[in-house]
């Protein structure tokens, strides 16, 4: 929903529940495994039985926009500092393609500093000291691969599993497959900073093949998370009631003589959502009745840290009133200079700086918030990026695009936390060994802890049994309970 | 008129399978094979044996076809090893979906894909 409005989500909730109801005419019902076998034609966010028992409830999806260098957070490399200055040795580079932006420079090292945290021994630089003391909640996946392109390319991977638009992004397989924990908000919402959509759009979060009544809703930054959802000035709440009781009635006797046309039930249920989220949604993103402390927590009481904390808050707020899957897109940060996002290919130390202090501190809050609330057990916390940066450098003070080998983690439930899984070569640039994770994989093992089988999530799209992992994807048992 | 036809047919034959070999992998046999697979692995998961059998068996001479090629090729014994794998989960998934065992034929698809995916990070050109 690019533009975020009532009408908006009116008109597309429509045409989505349109969708499911051709759909359901066609073999297989468009519905096929039996995990959507559950929905009903007439409340298709039903909520939905699990494959196998789920391990959580909630997934908050941590998207750091323009591709952080692990290699200067978390994945510590001796041999880089040592080689730092040189040309790359070759046999680094064996088969991988380096002319993305014009090919390998000299080695780069970054001015940190490097220390093991926990009784996990977890390496953390200086840019995220806060980060650093969860570092036992945390399984690290330092050889996440997948493929390198331009940063929208990379990120509609990232969240869709293709490089093309058109698959549904992954926040939608899980609204589709499990329905809502809660009929009075979305099941799907994206977080964002800023005065602008994140890198990509709502591309990232839209249903894809899937009806558009899965894909997620945006709630923007400040008291008003979604357009024209206030109720109009001059009409009194019971005024209103009234009149979407007599629509109500005007459909339902409508519909008695087509019993056959859900389109029309669905868009019902449509207008009942929307005036249920008029109250819901702006007072799940309401903080003004938390602590002065959790606010404290979540760095609400910084300029530098207050944006991206607002929404740290708000997907703790969003998790406890059963919201299945909360996108966070990371945004601008102050003292990034006019990168608004972690891409640095120049001046690495003025914008990781920048964007490791708008997060930090805001992730470490969540997750201490997250654990005493005993809700980190039933939460999934999914630290994820488009890529990761070269070791070598580019420009003399940034790094390039590195799709071959770097660091994303989870914490939460069902997770073995204080672990690594995979690893780097020597230099940080591309994953070794047999242990790797590409964007499916990922996908599959979030699916996983949700109770669903990525293999068997399903939907008929074309004749074809599409899946969110295409034709890829394996759990990481290692990464497990 | 006989006389001729009949070694005209066996040369046309010779022919044949002397085009047929591969004397380079192009986009769109891979492409073909990208098909396939992918309307492989919907037909297991909609339990259709019958036609993705067929299609696995398709998809087994084809990655013959591949192997043969970087046999040929020499100095790809990644790629041939490869194309040796790619054909057992072939061999594995027509096993299952022989049983009705659509699980297995779909471990067995996944395993195939990662071994594709692995191959075209080295072969794969970007044109």
């Amino acid at each position: 929903m690019s533009k975020n409005s009532r009408r908006d989500f009116l008109i597309k909730a429509g045409y989505g529940l349109g969708g499911i109801t051709l759909s359901g005419l066609l073999p297989g019902g468009g519905m096929l495994a039996t995990v959507a076998n559950a929905a009903t034609l007439g409340d298709p966010l039903a909520p939905k039985a699990t494959h196998f028992p789920a391990k959580v409830k909630s997934v908050i999806w941590l998207h750091m926009d323009g591709a952080p260098s692990t290699i200067d957070l978390y994945d510590y490399k001796p041999d880089l500092i040592k080689l730092a200055g040189q040309p790359i040795p070759a046999s680094f580079l064996k088969g991988i393609k380096t002319s993305t932006r014009g090919g390998a420079e000299k080695l780069y090292v970054s001015n940190r500093t490097w220390k093991q945290h926990g009784e996990s021994g977890a390496w953390f630089s200086d840019l995220l000291p806060n980060l650093a003391q969860h570092a036992d909640k945390i399984a690290f996946v330092k050889s996440s691969v997948t493929i390198g392109a331009t940063h929208d390319i990379s990120i509609l991977k990232l969240n869709t599993g293709d490089l093309n638009p058109g698959r549904p992004s992954l926040g939608a397989w899980i609204q589709y497959a499990l329905g809502s924990a809660n009929s009075d908000l979305p099941a799907y919402v994206v977080l964002y900073s800023g005065d602008r959509e994140p890198t990509g759009g709502s591309v990232n979060w839209s249903s894809g093949f899937l009806p558009a009544v899965y894909q997620g809703t945006a709630f923007r930054p400040g008291p008003s998370p979604i357009l024209h959802l206030d109720r109009p000035e001059l009409i009194a709440e019971a005024q209103q009631r009234d009149n979407l009781d007599l629509l109500k009635r005007l459909n339902e006797h409508h519909s008695g003589f087509y019993p056959g046309d859900t389109e029309l039930k669905a868009r019902l249920n449509a207008y009942e959502l929307a005036y249920r989220m008029e109250s819901a949604a702006p007072e799940a993103v309401d903080l003004s009745k938390e602590s002065d402390a959790t606010k404290e927590l979540y760095g609400l009481n910084e300029e530098a840290t207050r944006d991206y904390g607002t929404n740290m808050l708000r997907a703790r707020r969003l998790v406890e009133r059963g919201v299945r899957f909360i996108q966070v897109v990371s945004g601008p940060a102050i003292g990034a200079g006019d990168r608004r996002n972690w891409d640095a290919h120049q001046d690495l130390e003025d914008n990781h700086g920048a964007h490791a202090k708008a997060v930090d501190k805001p992730i470490a809050g969540l997750l201490a918030d997250l654990k005493a609330r005993g809700l980190l057990d039933s939460t999934l916390i999914v630290w994820a990026s488009e890529f990761g940066r070269t070791s070598y450098g580019e420009s003399g003070t940034g790094r390039d695009h590195n799709p071959w080998g770097y660091t994303q983690w989870l914490a939460g439930g069902g997770i073995k936390a204080g672990t690594t899984f995979g690893q780097t070569d020597e230099v940080g640039l591309q994953a070794v060994g047999d242990q790797t994770m590409d964007t499916y994989d990922l996908h599959a093992t979030v699916l996983q802890l949700l109770g669903l089988d990525h293999l068997k999530t399903t939907f008929l799209h074309n004749g074809r049994s599409e899946r969110p992992t295409v034709v890829y994807g394996q759990v990481i048992k290692e990464l497990l309970v | 008129m006989r006389k001729l036809l009949l070694p005209l047919i066996i040369f046309m034959g010779l022919a044949g399978s002397v085009v047929a070999a591969l004397d380079e992998i192009e986009g769109d046999f891979m492409q073909d094979i990208e098909d396939i697979q992918k309307s492989m692995a919907s037909n297991i998961s909609l339990q259709d044996a019958a036609t993705a059998r067929s299609e696995a068996v398709e998809l087994e001479a084809m990655f013959k076809d591949v192997e043969d090629f970087y046999v040929r090729k020499g100095d790809a014994a990644d790629a041939v090893d490869w194309s040796k794998d790619s054909r057992t989960y072939l061999t594995e998934i027509v096993k299952a979906l022989d049983a009705k065992n659509f699980d297995v034929a779909s471990e067995s698809a996944v395993a195939l894909a990662k071994t594709c995916k692995a191959c075209h990070k080295i072969y794969k050109t970007d044109d």
